[in-house]
């Protein structure tokens, strides 16, 4: 008897965001801290820096009086040809980590070299 | 007729558990207990503002700068003392996970703070924990639990978000997490013209910019887990 294949989170893109969400919800910059976490940075002495700070922490009945900010600028970022440059080395290192570059992945790798560099000319 | 200034006392709550001052911050019924509520604060807040605000500009340096650091810890606290009724103390008898469950409660809290501060409606976006995050919290499933290995396609989803993505696409990634709301039925959702403006705003570009980084990532990723797979 015919065994069914197993369903891949390639199957299908809604399944593929379905896997992108949950790891980086897990993995990402945004991710929740762990107590393992805290007490790692404890350990490394991150509560005594003396890492300088623009200001001192506010006084807390200040901060209940003034209330949350609620916006965050961000610093900029760009699409630029660093940032191609960047993702290029980066494929590279990756691809190199694992075995033969595969064909597809080395096409876009000279892709985006090559875009790179039209964006260097102007 | 100028309004009254609040009652403030100030017990001294120096010495206090986390949780108990985090309860009292909670119960503001009357004059009285707001007024220790705020002490609370005080006591709460002189303690773990600087280990937050360290912590913060490690983990979020490549988005924010440091003034905007110093007003997202701010907000972290402000937010800890309106909804301090959410906290779930640790199961932890040992002071020391205690203090890192609280610890990790409140750049939990600040990480959700920036990440949805991308999004249009941010203002009126309650931060409190999913069932999940607060289980996180005792044990980082990033990579799998000595329970559950990790399986293969997640590494080489994290392999790829995080070697082959650069610094704009995985931010555009992992701003519109949210946005997209994946449920367990795998219903995928586009991305709202408000959202994508307000992070388009945020990132100093355009929405379609913002929609067209977002694909790009995603496809790079999964070509990139497609050839992987295809080489096991």
């Amino acid at each position: 008897m015919a065994t069914k294949p197993k369903k891949s989170a390639l199957d299908s893109d809604e399944e593929f965001e379905g896997l992108v969400h949950d790891v980086v919800r897990s993995c990402g910059s945004f991710r929740p801290e762990t107590v393992d976490d805290v007490l790692k940075a404890e350990a490394e002495g991150l509560d005594r820096s003396e890492e300088p700070r623009r200001r001192r922490a506010r006084d807390p009945y200040d901060l209940l009086r003034r209330g949350p900010k609620g916006s965050y600028n961000l610093r900029p970022l760009s699409g630029d040809a660093g940032d191609i440059e960047q993702e290029v080395a980066a494929m590279a290192r990756a691809a190199r980590a694992g075995r033969e570059i595969p064909a597809d992945v080395e096409e876009r790798m000279k892709q985006d070299r090559e875009e790179a560099e039209r964006r260097r000319r102007g | 007729m100028e309004a009254a200034e609040p009652v403030e006392i100030h017990p001294d709550l120096t010495g206090a558990p986390d949780e108990d001052l985090l309860a009292l911050m909670a119960r503001q019924d009357d004059e009285e207990s707001a007024a220790i509520a705020r002490a609370a604060f005080d006591a709460f807040y002189k303690r773990h503002e600087r280990f937050v605000y360290y912590a913060c500009r490690r983990r979020f340096s490549g988005f924010i700068d440091e003034a905007t650091t110093e007003d997202l810890v701010d907000d972290t606290f402000i937010r800890v003392y309106e909804r301090a009724e959410t906290f779930r103390p640790s199961e932890s008898s040992d002071p020391d996970k205690r203090r890192g469950w609280v610890r990790a409660w409140l750049i939990t809290i600040a990480a959700n703070l920036l990440r949805s501060s991308f999004r249009a409606n941010a203002g009126a976006i309650e931060i409190q924990l999913t069932d999940e995050e607060w289980s996180q919290l005792d044990e980082d499933t990033c990579g799998g639990t000595s329970a559950e290995p990790e399986p293969l396609e997640n590494q080489l989803v994290r392999e790829a978000f995080e070697q082959i993505l650069n610094a704009k696409q995985k931010l555009v990634v992992e701003a519109t997490l949210d946005s997209y709301k994946v449920d367990s039925g795998r219903k995928q959702q586009r991305l709202s013209n408000e959202d994508s403006k307000a992070l388009a705003e945020k990132l100093g570009t355009t929405p379609e910019d913002v929609r067209q980084t977002r694909k790009r990532a995603y496809k790079k990723m999964r070509e990139y887990v497609q050839a992987r797979l295809q080489q096991d």
